[in-house]
C-alpha cells in the first residue's frame, strides 16, 4: 500500500511509469525501484530460492540479499530492492520452471529430506558414467539469470583518482567526518551506495540520543541536526560526494575500488575513514523465508524512501529496542502492529510505556519459531512461544495472524572493507560483541560510527571526530591552516588504534542473559547441539537459535542452508568454520554471508559447544558487491603508432596491416590481388627498383666516452673495429644466449653510434641500455629515436640510377659510397643518413631523416624513379625477398631458447673482444653440451602447396624440429624456408619429412642459404 | 664531404630551413597543425602549431641554454615560461623547448625567437659533442586540453594525480597516457600533451572517445 507524504522522500508522484514483471504489468513512480513499486501494487513475491525454489520476497531492501535478483532485459541477478525502475523496463524472475507463481521446481521442497547438504558430492557418480547423464541435468537446474551472449557490448572506463581522505558512508558519521576534515583543508571523497546523503538518518526513527524511541522532540533536533549536516557538506568545495557509489574493495595503500553507475574509478587516499554503518540481521526460525517477512531496517526503507507499508497486520521480532522503533513507524504508516515480541527478558520501561500508549502490546522473553504461510506461500500467521529464565522454549503459546513480520533480531558491524584490508570482526570476550579489531594507525584507517559500535547519533558524531582527529593526526603538517582549530574544536586526546566510542558504549550496555535451547530436536541427523556453556550468548546478537523439529529454518537465504545442513556438515568431520563453509556452502551466495554469517557461526557454537569467541568469521574477500565484468574490464587500449608516411599509403592503395604496434603496407593493390600484388612486388625489386617505408626500425643514438665499451658489453660483436663511416650487423643475446634482437650499427665517430633495432624490441633494447648505463656506471648518453626519424629502403638494380637522381650532396658511386659504409648530406633538400645495407638482397640503400621530412622525401624519390620504374613495395613482398636471402627475423626465425650457434650464425659472436658482453657465458655452456637442433634452409620442389610456418619437421615418427618461414618464390621457382632440425639434418642434400597442415607429409631438402644471389654480387655492386 | 649527422640529427636542417621537416601527408605532423579536435562547453582539445618547437639532450645541455638566456628550471619534470618560451626539463640534461600559447606577447616574435635559440645552437653543438639537438617540431604533436572536464578525462587514460594541489601550473608528469609515453604539462589554461607524431592519431582518437562518454 502507498503511504502519503512525508512517507516517500524518493518517489515523485507526479510522475507515474509502467514496466511489466513476470509478463504482468505493473505502475510505479519514479523513483521507486522494481521492488518498492511492486510491494505499492501488491506483489510479494520476487524470486525462487536456489536450491527448493521457494517463494521469496525483499527482505533488507539494502540491495544485500539474494531474495531480489531479477533478470532486466540482458542483465541478470539484478537487485530489485535497489534498482530503479524506469519507463517499459522488462524484468523477469529468475530461476523458475514455468511461472513465478506456479514453479513445477516447488516440487524440490517437498522432497527436501532426500537432498541433504553435500549430497552432490556423491550423488551422480554411480553407476560409472552416470555424471554423463547427470550433468547436462544438473547445469540446466543451476544458475540463476540468463546470460545474453548477444548483449551489445558495452564499455565502462576506469578513473583514476586521488584524495586526501576517502570517507566510505555518508551516514551522520561519514557526514560529521568529511566534514571535519574538509574544513581542515583536506581533500575529501565521500561515496555511499544510496542516492542521497544521510544514510541510516533518511530512514530510522529519529531521536536515538535520549534512549527512547517515542523522542519526538528529540527526533526532530537530530533531524535538524543531519539536515545541517548534509547541506554543509554538499556546499562544500573539498568534498566530492560520490552517491550511488558503492566501494566494493580495500586494497594496499588505501587503494579504493569505487563502483559507480557508469564507471568504475580507483580511488587511492592517504587516510579512510570507513562509516559503512552496520547490517541488520534475520532471525532463524521455521519458515523464516516467507514473503512478507523482512528486516526492521527493511520496513523502515520501505516507508520512509518509497512511501510503500508492506502488510496491513504487522508483528515485530526484536532483539533491542530497534524493533520498538520499527513498531512505531509502522504505527504511524497506519498498520495494525498486532504483538511486539521481544525476545530480552529485561526492557526499557519507557519504551514499553511507548508501545502501551499506541495500544501495541509486547511479548517479552518470546520468540517465534514458525511462520505459516497463506494459500499463495506467502506470511499469514506467525507463532510465538515463551521462555523461562533459563531461556528453554516452552512450546507454542500463541499464534498471531499477520501478514508482516518485521524483525530487527541484531546487528553486526558492517566491516567487510576494513577485513579486505587485513581488518577482523571477533567477539569481544567479556560482552560477546562482534568488534571490528583494527590497527587505524598502521594504515591511516580509522572507523567511524556504527561500524565502530556508536548507536546512538551523539556516539556517531563523537566517533567521528575521533576518527577526523586521527586522520588529522596522521596527516600531520599536510593538513593546512585549519588542522589547529579543528584540534581544538573537538578536544580531547586522540585515541590510537581502534576508536574507543563504540567500545565505550559496549562496556556501558547491560549484559543481558539470552534464552538458550532446552533440548536438541531427534529430527536432527547425525549431530545434536552439544550442551552449550553457560553465557554462551551475550549482549546484542539476536535471539538464540534452535532447530525446528521440521526444518526449513534457514540460516542462508541464497543457498538454502538450514540448521541442520550446518549440523550436518559438522557431523561428518568438518568442523572448522571455513570448511563447513565449503562443504555446505554457507555464506557463499549472492550475499557472501551478509545476513548469514553470524547466525552460521551461532549455530556452529552451539552444535560444537564452543564459545562464540572461540569462532572467527570466515574470510572477507573483495568484491563487497557483485562487480559486472564490463566494469572490470574497462576499456581496451590498443595504440596504433602510424608512420608519417601512411596517409601516401593509403592514398597508393595499400592494403594495410598492423605489424606490432605499427600500421605498414602489406602490399599495393587491390585487397582480392594478395598473390598477384606480392609477386609483382617481388620482381619488381629482383628486376628493376622498388622502395619500403621502414620508419618502423627501432632508432637509438648512443654517445659518450664510453659508448663503444657500453654496446660491446650489450652486443655480441666487436664495435671497436668498426670504422668512421661504417656499419655492421649487430645481435644482442639475453643471460641464457637466446637472441634477442639484431640491427644494424652505424659508427658516426669516435664516441657516437646510431644503432637500429627490430620494431617490437626497440622499446626493450632502449630499456635494457637505461639500466645496463646505470649498472655499469659508464659515461655514455642514450636517446631513442624511433619516431623521430623515419627511414625508406631503396632496393634494386636500379637503386642507385634513382639515389642519383636526387639532388644532394651525396657521391652514390660505388667505390664513394661501399657496400655497408654509410653517408650523411642532404638529398633533397633533406637531411639524411643513408646506409648501404640490404635486408633483400639487391643494391640498396636505407634513407634515414626527420620523420616530418619523410613524405617529400618519398614524392621526390617516386618522381625520380618513374623513370626507372620505381613502385613501393610492401610487408609481404619484403617478407618472400629476405627469406630468398635467407635473413632471418629475430622472434620469427629464434624463439627463446635460439643461440646464434642455432641459427648458423657463429659468425656475429667476435672471440677476439676484450669486454664479456651479455650471454657470453651461457654461450659457452651451451655450446659446450652440444647444439640439439640447428636452422636450415630447405627447398620444397613441385608444385604443391606450401607448408604454414609452424608445421612440425618428423623424423621416424618423432617431432625434432619445425618450420619457421616459408614462401613460394616465383625468383627461384620452388617454396624455399627455413626449419629448425635435428643436427645430423643440416648437411647440404639431406632430405626431411615436413607434415603440413593438412596431415601430409612433404619431402624437403636442406639448401644453405642465401637461396638467391649466395656470393652476395647483386647488393655489393 | 660533409658528414653532418656526426655532429647532429638537426645539424642539416638549419641550412635546408624548418619549412623541409614539415609535412603535409602524414596524420598529425602537419604543417597546418593548430586546429581544432574537440569543443564542447566542458571540454576542449586543440593540436597546437608546431613552430620552431625542439628538443635538446646530452652533456652541456643546460649550459647552452643557460648560455642563451633561457630560464631553466631547476627541478626535474618542472616547466619555466619567459617571455613567451616555455623550457620543460625532462632530466639533469634533457630540455623541451616550445612556445607558450598562453603567452601575451606576439606569437610571431616569440616563434622568431625560438627559432634563432635553436639556430645559435646548432651553431655550439660543434663545441659540445655529447650533445643532441631533436626535431620536436615534427616528431611530436602538442595536444592541449582544456575545460573543467579536462582532468576527468585524463583520469581515465593515465594515473597520474592532476589535483592542483599535487600538479600545479609549471609541473611536467612523464607518464603513459592510454599506454603511450607522454609528456605531460600542467599550465593554468588546461594540460599540454607532447606525444610522439606516430601516437597521436591514436591517442587523440582515444581522448574523443572517452570525452563522448563524460
Amino acid at each position: 500500500m502507498r503511504l502519503p507524504a512525508p512517507f516517500g522522500q524518493r518517489i515523485d508522484r507526479s510522475q507515474t511509469l509502467e514496466f511489466t514483471f513476470a509478463d504482468k504489468r505493473f505502475s510505479g513512480y519514479v523513483g521507486d525501484t522494481v521492488a518498492s513499486a511492486l510491494l505499492a501494487s501488491g506483489a510479494r513475491t520476487l524470486s525462487r530460492s536456489f536450491k527448493y525454489h521457494r517463494r521469496r520476497g525483499a527482505l533488507t531492501f539494502a540491495g544485500v540479499d539474494g531474495n531480489t535478483l531479477v533478470q532486466i532485459g540482458s542483465r541478470p541477478n539484478q537487485r530489485a530492492d535497489i534498482e530503479p525502475v524506469a519507463a517499459g523496463m522488462a524484468a523477469d524472475a529468475q530461476n523458475v520452471f514455468g511461472r513465478l507463481e506456479l514453479d513445477a521446481a516447488e516440487l524440490l521442497d517437498l522432497c527436501g529430506g532426500f537432498l541433504p547438504v553435500g549430497f552432490y558430492y556423491r550423488a551422480f557418480y554411480k553407476p560409472r558414467g552416470a555424471w554423463k547423464r547427470w550433468e547436462p541435468v544438473i547445469r540446466r537446474m543451476a544458475g540463476l539469470g540468463r546470460v545474453d551472449t548477444s548483449a551489445p557490448h558495452r564499455i565502462a572506463d576506469i578513473e583514476q583518482a586521488y584524495a586526501d581522505v576517502a570517507v566510505i558512508g555518508a551516514g551522520p558519521a561519514g557526514l560529521r567526518a568529511a566534514l571535519t576534515l574538509a574544513e581542515a583543508g583536506l581533500e575529501v571523497w565521500l561515496v555511499d551506495r544510496e542516492p542521497e546523503l544521510g544514510g541510516s538518518a533518511t530512514w530510522r526513527r529519529g531521536g536515538s540520543s535520549s534512549g527512547h524511541a517515542t523522542d519526538v522532540a528529540g527526533a526532530v533536533i537530530e533531524e535538524n541536526q543531519v539536515a545541517a549536516l548534509v547541506c554543509a557538506v554538499a556546499a562544500h568545495p573539498k568534498i566530492a560526494v560520490c552517491t550511488r557509489t558503492t566501494c566494493t574493495g580495500w586494497f594496499a595503500e588505501n587503494e579504493l575500488t569505487l563502483m559507480g553507475p557508469k564507471h568504475y574509478t580507483r580511488l587511492c587516499a592517504r587516510a579512510v575513514v570507513l562509516a559503512s554503518g552496520e547490517l541488520d540481521q534475520p532471525a532463524v526460525f521455521r519458515n523464516n523465508d516467507l514473503p512478507g517477512i523482512l528486516l526492521g531496517s527493511g520496513v523502515q526503507r520501505l516507508l520512509r524512501h518509497y512511501g510503500v507499508r508492506p502488510g496491513q497486520t504487522a508483528c515485530v521480532l526484536t532483539a533491542d529496542r530497534r524493533g520498538y522503533e520499527v513498531a512505531l513507524d509502522l504505527h504511524d504508516a497506519g498498520a495494525r502492529v498486532a504483538r511486539v515480541i521481544d525476545t530480552r527478558q529485561e526492557v526499557d520501561e519507557a519504551d514499553l510505556n511507548a508501545l502501551a500508549a499506541k495500544g501495541i502490546a509486547v511479548e517479552i522473553a518470546h520468540t517465534v519459531h514458525q511462520a505459516n504461510r497463506n494459500w499463495q506461500g506467502e506470511l499469514r500467521a506467525v507463532e510465538i512461544g515463551r521462555f523461562d529464565a533459563a531461556g528453554h522454549p516452552r512450546g507454542a503459546s500463541s499464534r498471531i495472524p499477520c501478514d508482516l513480520l518485521a524483525v530487527s533480531a541484531g546487528a553486526i558491524p558492517q566491516a567487510q572493507l576494513v577485513c579486505h584490508a587485513g581488518g577482523s570482526l571477533e567477539f569481544e570476550p567479556g560482552t560477546a560483541q562482534l568488534r571490528v579489531v583494527w590497527n587505524g594507525t598502521a594504515h591511516n584507517a580509522w572507523l567511524a560510527g556504527a561500524v565502530d559500535g556508536a548507536q546512538t547519533l551523539d556516539e556517531a558524531f563523537a566517533s567521528a571526530e575521533v576518527a577526523g582527529r586521527c586522520v588529522l593526526r596522521a596527516l600531520q603538517g599536510e593538513a593546512g591552516p585549519g588542522e589547529g582549530a579543528i584540534m581544538a574544536a573537538v578536544g580531547g586526546s586522540v585515541v590510537d588504534g581502534v576508536s574507543g566510542v563504540g567500545g565505550q558504549r559496549a562496556a556501558a550496555s547491560p549484559a543481558v542473559a539470552m534464552p538458550v535451547p532446552e533440548q536438541a530436536p531427534e529430527e536432527l541427523p547425525g549431530a545434536v547441539f552439544e550442551q552449550a556453556p553457560e553465557g554462551l550468548l551475550r549482549g546484542s546478537l539476536g535471539p538464540t537459535i534452535f532447530p525446528h523439529p521440521k526444518g526449513r529454518d534457514f540460516i542462508d537465504f541464497d543457498e538454502d542452508i538450514q540448521i541442520k545442513d550446518i549440523a550436518r556438515a559438522i557431523a561428518l568431520g568438518y568442523r572448522d568454520p571455513d570448511l563447513v563453509k565449503r562443504f555446505s556452502t554457507v555464506v557463499m551466495g549472492q550475499s557472501q554471508g551478509k545476513q548469514s554469517a553470524l547466525n552460521n557461526l551461532k549455530v556452529q557454537a552451539q552444535v560444537k559447544g564452543q564459545m562464540l569467541a572461540d569462532l572467527k568469521l570466515t574470510t572477507q574477500r573483495p568484491p563487497f558487491f557483485p562487480e559486472p565484468v564490463r566494469l572490470l574490464a574497462g576499456r581496451t587500449f590498443d595504440p596504433v603508432r602510424r608512420s608519417s608516411l601512411h596517409a601516401l599509403h593509403v592514398e597508393a592503395g595499400a592494403q594495410m596491416m598492423v605489424a606490432g604496434v605499427w600500421m605498414r603496407p602489406a602490399w599495393y593493390g587491390p585487397a582480392d590481388a594478395r598473390a598477384v600484388s606480392i609477386a609483382r612486388e617481388v620482381a619488381q625489386v629482383r628486376n628493376a627498383v622498388g622502395m619500403i617505408d621502414v620508419s618502423t626500425l627501432g632508432k637509438i643514438d648512443v654517445r659518450g666516452p664510453d659508448a663503444v665499451t657500453f654496446l660491446n658489453r650489450l652486443y655480441t660483436g666487436n664495435l671497436a673495429t668498426l670504422a668512421e663511416g661504417r656499419t655492421r650487423y649487430i645481435v644482442s643475446l639475453d643471460d641464457t644466449g637466446a637472441i634477442v634482437d639484431d640491427g644494424v650499427a652505424f659508427r658516426i665517430g669516435p664516441e657516437k653510434l646510431y644503432l637500429t633495432a627490430t620494431t617490437s624490441a626497440v622499446d626493450a633494447v632502449y630499456r635494457q641500455m637505461l639500466k645496463r648505463k646505470i649498472e655499469w656506471g659508464l659515461d655514455v648518453t642514450v636517446t631513442q629515436l624511433t619516431g623521430t626519424f623515419a627511414a625508406i629502403n631503396v632496393a634494386g638494380p636500379g637503386s642507385r640510377q634513382v639515389m642519383m637522381r636526387l639532388a644532394g650532396t651525396i657521391d652514390f658511386g660505388a667505390e664513394a659510397f661501399p657496400y655497408l659504409a654509410w653517408r650523411g648530406g642532404h638529398l633533397d633538400g633533406v637531411p639524411v643518413r643513408i646506409a648501404r645495407v640490404g635486408f633483400v638482397g639487391e643494391l640498396g640503400y636505407e634513407i634515414h631523416l626527420p620523420a616530418g621530412a619523410a613524405p617529400q622525401l618519398w614524392r621526390a624519390l617516386l618522381e625520380v624513379g618513374a623513370e626507372f620504374g620505381l613502385t613501393p613495395f610492401g610487408v609481404e613482398a619484403q617478407r618472400v625477398l629476405r627469406l630468398e636471402k635467407g635473413h632471418i627475423i629475430v622472434g620469427q626465425d629464434t624463439d627463446g631458447l635460439t643461440i646464434p650457434a642455432h641459427a648458423n650464425m657463429g659468425w656475429v659472436v667476435s672471440r677476439k673482444k676484450t669486454e664479456s658482453f651479455i650471454g657470453a657465458q651461457a654461450l659457452l655452456a651451451i655450446e659446450a653440451r652440444g647444439l640439439d637442433r640447428v636452422l636450415v634452409g630447405f627447398r620444397i620442389e613441385g608444385n604443391i602447396n606450401p607448408p604454414d610456418q609452424n608445421n612440425l619437421v618428423i623424423r621416424n615418427g618423432d617431432i625434432v624440429g619445425r618450420v619457421t618461414s616459408v614462401a613460394k618464390s616465383d625468383t627461384l621457382g620452388c617454396i624455399v624456408g627455413l626449419a629448425y632440425v635435428a643436427p645430423d639434418q643440416d648437411v647440404p642434400g639431406t632430405r626431411f619429412i615436413v607434415r603440413r597442415s593438412d596431415g601430409r607429409h612433404v619431402e624437403a631438402e636442406v639448401v644453405p642459404p642465401p637461396f638467391y644471389d649466395p656470393e652476395a654480387l647483386r647488393q655489393q655492386v | 664531404m660533409k658528414i653532418f649527422y656526426m655532429q647532429d640529427p638537426l645539424g642539416a636542417s638549419a641550412a635546408s630551413g624548418p619549412a623541409h621537416l614539415q609535412s603535409s601527408g602524414g596524420g598529425y605532423t602537419s604543417a597546418a597543425a593548430d586546429r581544432e579536435l574537440l569543443s564542447t562547453t566542458e571540454l576542449a582539445m586543440r593540436e597546437m602549431p608546431p613552430g620552431s618547437r625542439f628538443g635538446i639532450k646530452g652533456e652541456g645541455a643546460a649550459a647552452l641554454l643557460v648560455e642563451g638566456a633561457l630560464l631553466l628550471p631547476t627541478e626535474i619534470n618542472q616547466a619555466m615560461v619567459a617571455d613567451g618560451v616555455i623550457v620543460l626539463r625532462l632530466g639533469a640534461e634533457e630540455f623541451l623547448v616550445d612556445a607558450d600559447a598562453d603567452a601575451d606577447a606576439d606569437a610571431g616574435g616569440v616563434e622568431d625567437a625560438l627559432a634563432a635559440h635553436r639556430e645559435r645552437l646548432i651553431g655550439c653543438l660543434q663545441a659540445w659533442p655529447r650533445c643532441l639537438l631533436l626535431p620536436r617540431e615534427t616528431s611530436h604533436v602538442r595536444l592541449r586540453v582544456t575545460g573543467r572536464s579536462a582532468p576527468m578525462l585524463l583520469a581515465r587514460v593515465s594515473q597520474v594525480d592532476l589535483r592542483p594541489a599535487t600538479s600545479p601550473p609549471g609541473k611536467v608528469l612523464q607518464t603513459l597516457m592510454a599506454h603511450v609515453v607522454v609528456v605531460l604539462r600542467v599550465c593554468e589554461s588546461g594540460f599540454d600533451i607532447y606525444v610522439e607524431a606516430s601516437y597521436a592519431d591514436y591517442l587523440a582518437d582515444t581522448l574523443k572517445t572517452i570525452a563522448a562518454t563524460l
